[in-house]
C-alpha cells in the first residue's frame, strides 16, 4: 500500500504530481513543489516498493538489471493512482505537471516517452536512461526540464545522453541544466526549475 | 440546442496597482458601490475589490486584484482587452465625456460600432475601459444605480457591457463562442465581430477582435484576469462544468466562492473565462452599511484574520457622495 498525500492550492493552477528517489518518503518531494509554484496543489504519491529496505517505484530482477516487466506493470498502477488521486482532491489531471527526483523521474518520464500519460510538462532531478526505447509515444507539446551533475556515480553522462537522445526522438522539447556535483539536488537547479516553470506558461490553468 | 443558455455578462476581474487609486476610480469616478472589501481567495495577502450597482446584482460587477510586487502588464494579441460599462443614452455618454475630462482621464473621442455611440478610456495603470450608450440596445436589463454615488440618476452606469477578446486565432475563438458557449453571431465590422447570447443587448454581448499582427501579450497590472458570464445557479453550473469538460479545455472544476458558485476554464491561449452564478451574492454576511467598509473574509478565512489584516496595506473606503 503506498500513501498518497495532497496539498491543496489554488483552483486556477494545474495540479503537480511529486514523486520522490530510491529510499524516500512521500514527505521528501512536497517542499519542493511548494518551492517551485507556490500556490499550486500538490499530488504526492509514495513509491509503494519496497527492496534492500529501501522504498522505489519499479524492481530491479533478482541478478541486477532493471526488471521492465515489473516497471510496466508499476507504471500501469502509477497513472492509476494520479487519476484517483485527482478525482478524490477534485483537481483538473488534464495539463498535470509532474515533477519527479532519481527513482520517481526515471519512471515518469520513460512513461511519457512510450504511452499515453495525462502530463505534457515534467520537471526531472537526475533522472537516468531505463533502456534503450524502441516504442515511442509521441507526445503531443511535451516539455520538460531535466538536470544532471557531472560528477554522479548513479547516472554517467552516457547514460544521460542515451535518455536526451530518446526525448528527442519522441518529439519532446527539452531543456537541461547541469552542475558539477553529482546525484543531489542544489539550489542552483532548482531556482533553473523553478524560472523554467513560470516562463513555461503551463503552471495556470 | 443548449439546454441552459448563458445569461450574459456576471462579472468582469482585472488587476490594478493602487488599491487606493482604483477605489477612486471605480467609486468617486464611475460611481459604482464598493460592496465587498475582501481578499483573493488564492493570494491571501492581495486585495479582492467588487464594484457593483447598488445591492451587486449579477452583471454589474467590476472587481480588482492588486497583487503586491506585480509587474505592469504588456498589451498585446492574445488578451481580453477591454471591459465597458453601460450608460442609459447618448446624452448621459456626453455627461460622462465631460465628467473625464473634469478628472483628467484620457480618453479618445465618442464613436460608433455596431449601431451604439462608444467612449474608450483608460486609467494610470493603462488598463482599457469604454462606456456604452444603451439608446439603441434590447434585451437583458441593468442594475440599479449606488444610491450614494454622486452622478445624477439617469446618467449613472447601469452595468456590465460587452467584453472585448483580442485573439490570434479568429477561428478557434468563434468556434468558443458559438459552438461552445452557445453565443450567436450578429455583425462584423473590420477586425471585430459581436456575438450575443440568451436574452441579447449589451448585456449579454460578447466582441472578439482578430489582431495576428501583435506580440502575445504579457499578464500583469491594468489588464484584465478574466471574463465571467453568467448563470443561474448550482445546477445549471453543473451542467457547464459538463458541457466544458466534454470539450476538453483545461477547467478547474467547480470551485465554491461563497458569494456564488464557479466554474473557470481556459477558452484559448492566455484567455481565461469563468462560468459563476448568479447568487447567492454579497449581503448575506454583512450589511449593506457595512458593506466595503469592513474587510470581509469568507469562513474559511476567518481564522487567519489578524495575520491578513497585517499583511494588507489600508485603505479609504469609507467614501459617499451623496
Amino acid at each position: 500500500m503506498a500513501e498518497i498525500k495532497f496539498v491543496s492550492g489554488s483552483p486556477l493552477r494545474v495540479p503537480l504530481i511529486v514523486l520522490h528517489g530510491t529510499g524516500g518518503s512521500v514527505d521528501d518531494l512536497i517542499p519542493i513543489g511548494r518551492f517551485l509554484a507556490p500556490g499550486s496543489p500538490i499530488i504526492s504519491i509514495g513509491a509503494p516498493l519496497i527492496e534492500d529496505g529501501q522504498s522505489r517505484y519499479f524492481r530491479h530482477l533478482p541478478k541486477g538489471g532493471f526488471d521492465l516487466a515489473d516497471l510496466a506493470v508499476q507504471t500501469d498502477w502509477l497513472l492509476d493512482e494520479m487519476s484517483a488521486a485527482a478525482a478524490d482532491n477534485r483537481v483538473p489531471l488534464s495539463a498535470a505537471i509532474v515533477i519527479g527526483y532519481s527513482n520517481g523521474a526515471n519512471v515518469a518520464v520513460r512513461a511519457l516517452m512510450t504511452r499515453p500519460v495525462p502530463y505534457r510538462t515534467a520537471v526531472l532531478f537526475h533522472p537516468m536512461s531505463l533502456g534503450v526505447i524502441t516504442n515511442f509515444a509521441k507526445p503531443a507539446d511535451a516539455e520538460v526540464w531535466l538536470s544532471h551533475g557531472s560528477r554522479d556515480a548513479i547516472v554517467s553522462a552516457a547514460n544521460f545522453t542515451e535518455l536526451t537522445n530518446d526525448l528527442t526522438q519522441a518529439g519532446v522539447q527539452t531543456t537541461i541544466f547541469t552542475h558539477d556535483q553529482g546525484h543531489n539536488l542544489n539550489e542552483d537547479e532548482l531556482k533553473s526549475a523553478r524560472t523554467w516553470l513560470q516562463d513555461s506558461g503551463r503552471l495556470h490553468l | 440546442m443548449i439546454k441552459h443558455p448563458l445569461l450574459g455578462m456576471n462579472h468582469v476581474t482585472a488587476m490594478a496597482s493602487s488599491p487606493q487609486a482604483i477605489f477612486d476610480l471605480m467609486s468617486k469616478t464611475l460611481g459604482l458601490h464598493l460592496i465587498k472589501k475582501t481578499v483573493n481567495q488564492d493570494a491571501i495577502d492581495t486585495y479582492h475589490l467588487y464594484f457593483t450597482d447598488d445591492t451587486g446584482t449579477a452583471g454589474t460587477d467590476m472587481t480588482f486584484f492588486t497583487f503586491p510586487n506585480q509587474l505592469p502588464g504588456i498589451r498585446g494579441t492574445n488578451m481580453i482587452s477591454r471591459v465597458s460599462f453601460r450608460v442609459p443614452n447618448d446624452a448621459a455618454l456626453d455627461f460622462w465625456e465631460d465628467r473625464l475630462n473634469d478628472r483628467d482621464i484620457e480618453h479618445d473621442p465618442a464613436e460608433s460600432q455596431f449601431g451604439s455611440r462608444h467612449l474608450n478610456f483608460r486609467d494610470e495603470d493603462g488598463q482599457e475601459y469604454q462606456l456604452i450608450s444603451d439608446e439603441n440596445t434590447h434585451g437583458v436589463a441593468g442594475g440599479t444605480p449606488w444610491r450614494h454615488s454622486d452622478v445624477p440618476a439617469e446618467m449613472a452606469i447601469l452595468g456590465l457591457g460587452p467584453v472585448t477578446v483580442t485573439v490570434a486565432d479568429q477561428e478557434h475563438m468563434h468556434f468558443v463562442a458559438t459552438d461552445l458557449m452557445g453565443y450567436r453571431q450578429l455583425a462584423a465590422d473590420g477586425n471585430f465581430t459581436l456575438y450575443e447570447t440568451g436574452e441579447g443587448g449589451h448585456g449579454a454581448q460578447l466582441i472578439v477582435e482578430h489582431r495576428d499582427d501583435l506580440p502575445l501579450a504579457v499578464e500583469g497590472f491594468g489588464q484584465i484576469h478574466h471574463a465571467a458570464f453568467n448563470t443561474e445557479d448550482r445546477e445549471t453550473l453543473q451542467f457547464w462544468i459538463d458541457r466544458i469538460s466534454d470539450y476538453r479545455l483545461p477547467q478547474s472544476g467547480f470551485v465554491e466562492r461563497y458569494y456564488f458558485q464557479s466554474e473557470y476554464f481556459r477558452a484559448a491561449p492566455q484567455i481565461l473565462f469563468e462560468i459563476a452564478t448568479a447568487g447567492p451574492g454579497f449581503l448575506q454576511d454583512e450589511t449593506y452599511d457595512e458593506a466595503g467598509i469592513h474587510l470581509e473574509l469568507p469562513p474559511f478565512l476567518e481564522a487567519q484574520r489578524a495575520s491578513i489584516e497585517a499583511g494588507l496595506t489600508p485603505i479609504e473606503t469609507r467614501w459617499r457622495g451623496r
